[in-house]
């Protein structure tokens, strides 16, 4: 009999309304990424894939396994291709240029050399934010030779951790990346394959991690800079105030964070100051002690 | 100096919180009271998954002088969800505490599974101050709630502040199927001018044609 007879046959009507709100309920209990119905689609087609995969044919035995999985490996294997990891060097760019430009000459002032930057990119995906951090540090900040700087990339999904650690990268995903660059510190594999240099590669933490999760985010401290841009707008209000927490206790008193063009604290949190400049907006973790209001 | 790889032992936490107390109900109860802001935090961020907690953090709310540490005992509150939470989030929206009152408020719009019977509660309050924070709060419910809980309320509803701002969410959230109710509400307010001016704005939203 050939791999192919054996496939299980999942049919994507025997996935109902009714098991994408337990599905995602389930899913948001665990993760607080929150799927809209317009989502169902998305899903469906994600889940089918996963049956399948495990030749199971219908969904409440899949849904049973997904609960029952005391080490979530089934759910994880589910949310790495429920999240959306499309992405490429020097993405948003002009926050790379507020972070050298304005934000790390006001960190640095009266700073202890001794004591480290670090920055921390949420999520990182397959690594093209972390290296872009680290390529505008190398080719741009000069004070980058009297401090040492120290950048940690999460993400929920291990399988792009494991990408993001390999550092190999499409034609399409450097095609921002200036040659000059490119040269200096990729190796081409191939046609469509560079893979960004060891010393690079080695000087970057990668972390599994939920940012709703207090056990997940209690080792990130001390941190001067945050990235996390496009997350928020795939979690419910709650769960954003909850990674607005775990970020504020992550940064330093007067350490930023940076959110995607079409995000804004203000609706999340008011834990934060707005800073507005040249380049950008960016968040602040208040320096001085915060006041009870009336 | 340069790009250096952070380790996990760089990322510990500081010896100090690793001998605080343990991390236990009660060992986070007593942090909750204790100590810096920034353990007094974390002990309410990870109470937040303690439900048993949740009375402890309710009373807290009221003492706890520092906004950070009130705004993560917002967010576990609202992780713990329950309809206990919900019943000790309502004092607050009548208290004098501004930030407490809208902390409660944010909350409560995320709670809407479980204040439905508070909303549509505090929608009937004699108080025109809470009927304006239950709308607010409504403003995190299904919309098919929010048409019906407007329905009831605009017609009988006297408070000019009130009704604008009813007027207002149902602009966003309302259907054509509101339009009778926008008609009745003419005839009634139509010499008013500030009302009047909302109305015709509704109505503009509803039909598809404002400029929102």
């Amino acid at each position: 009999m050939s791999q192919l007879s054996r496939r299980v046959e999942v049919d994507p009507s025997s996935f109902t309304h009714t098991h994408f709100v337990r599905l995602r309920t389930l899913i948001y209990q665990r993760t607080g990424i929150y799927f809209e119905d317009v989502k169902f689609d998305f899903v469906q087609k994600r889940v089918m894939s996963r049956m399948q995969a495990m030749e199971v044919a219908g969904f409440s035995t899949y849904f049973a396994r997904l609960r029952l999985d005391t080490k979530g490996l089934e759910l994880q294997e589910l949310i790495n291709l429920l999240t959306v990891n499309e992405t490429y060097f020097y993405r948003e760019d002009y926050q790379f240029d507020c972070m050298v430009n304005s934000v790390l000459p006001e960190l640095m002032k009266g700073r202890d050399k001794r004591d480290p930057i670090r920055i921390w990119s949420a999520p990182c995906s397959t690594g093209e934010e972390p290296y872009s951090i680290a390529l505008t540090l190398l080719e741009r900040w000069p004070a980058l030779n009297d401090i040492d700087v120290e950048i940690t990339g999460s993400d929920i999904d291990t399988g792009v951790l494991e990408r993001a650690k390999r550092g190999v990268f499409s034609a399409r995903s450097v095609q921002y990346v200036p040659p000059k660059i490119l040269k200096r510190h990729f190796n081409t594999l191939g046609q469509d394959a560079f893979q960004i240099s060891d010393e690079i590669r080695q000087a970057i933490e990668f972390r599994h991690t939920n940012v709703v999760n207090t056990e997940d985010t209690k080792r990130f401290r001390d941190y001067d800079i945050i990235f996390c841009r496009n997350m928020l707008i795939y979690f419910d209000d709650a769960s954003r105030r909850l990674a607005a927490d775990a970020f504020y206790d992550a940064l330093r008193p007067g350490g930023f964070i940076f959110l995607g063009h079409s995000e804004s604290m203000g609706r999340i949190s008011s834990l934060f100051q707005p800073r507005r400049f040249p380049e950008c907006i960016a968040y602040q973790r208040p320096l001085l002690k915060s006041r009870r209001s009336t | 100096m340069g790009l250096k790889k952070r380790t996990q032992d760089d990322a510990a936490p500081a010896d100090s919180e690793q001998r605080q107390s343990s991390r236990d109900l009660g060992g986070l109860l007593a942090a909750l009271i204790e100590g810096e802001p920034s353990a007094r935090r974390r002990a309410a961020r990870d109470l937040g998954s303690q439900p048993a907690a949740a009375p402890a953090m309710l009373a807290r709310l009221t003492e706890e002088p520092d906004h950070s540490v009130r705004d993560t005992l917002f967010s576990s509150l609202t992780q713990i969800g329950t309809a206990g939470v919900v019943s000790g989030l309502l004092p607050l929206l009548s208290g004098e505490d501004a930030e407490l009152r809208n902390g409660a408020v944010e909350a409560l719009k995320s709670l809407a599974a479980d204040s439905v019977t508070a909303t549509e509660a505090l929608l009937r309050d004699p108080d025109p101050d809470l009927r304006l924070l239950a709308i607010e709060i409504a403003r995190g419910h299904d919309p098919h709630h929010v048409s019906g809980w407007m329905g009831r309320l605009l017609p009988a509803e006297d408070h000019v502040n009130v009704i604008a701002m009813a007027l207002d969410l149902l602009a966003e959230l309302g259907t054509a199927s509101d339009l009778a109710l926008l008609e009745q509400l003419q005839r009634r307010w139509g010499d008013d001018p500030f009302l009047s001016f909302v109305l015709d704005d509704t109505v503009k939203q509803l039909l598809g044609e404002g400029a929102r």
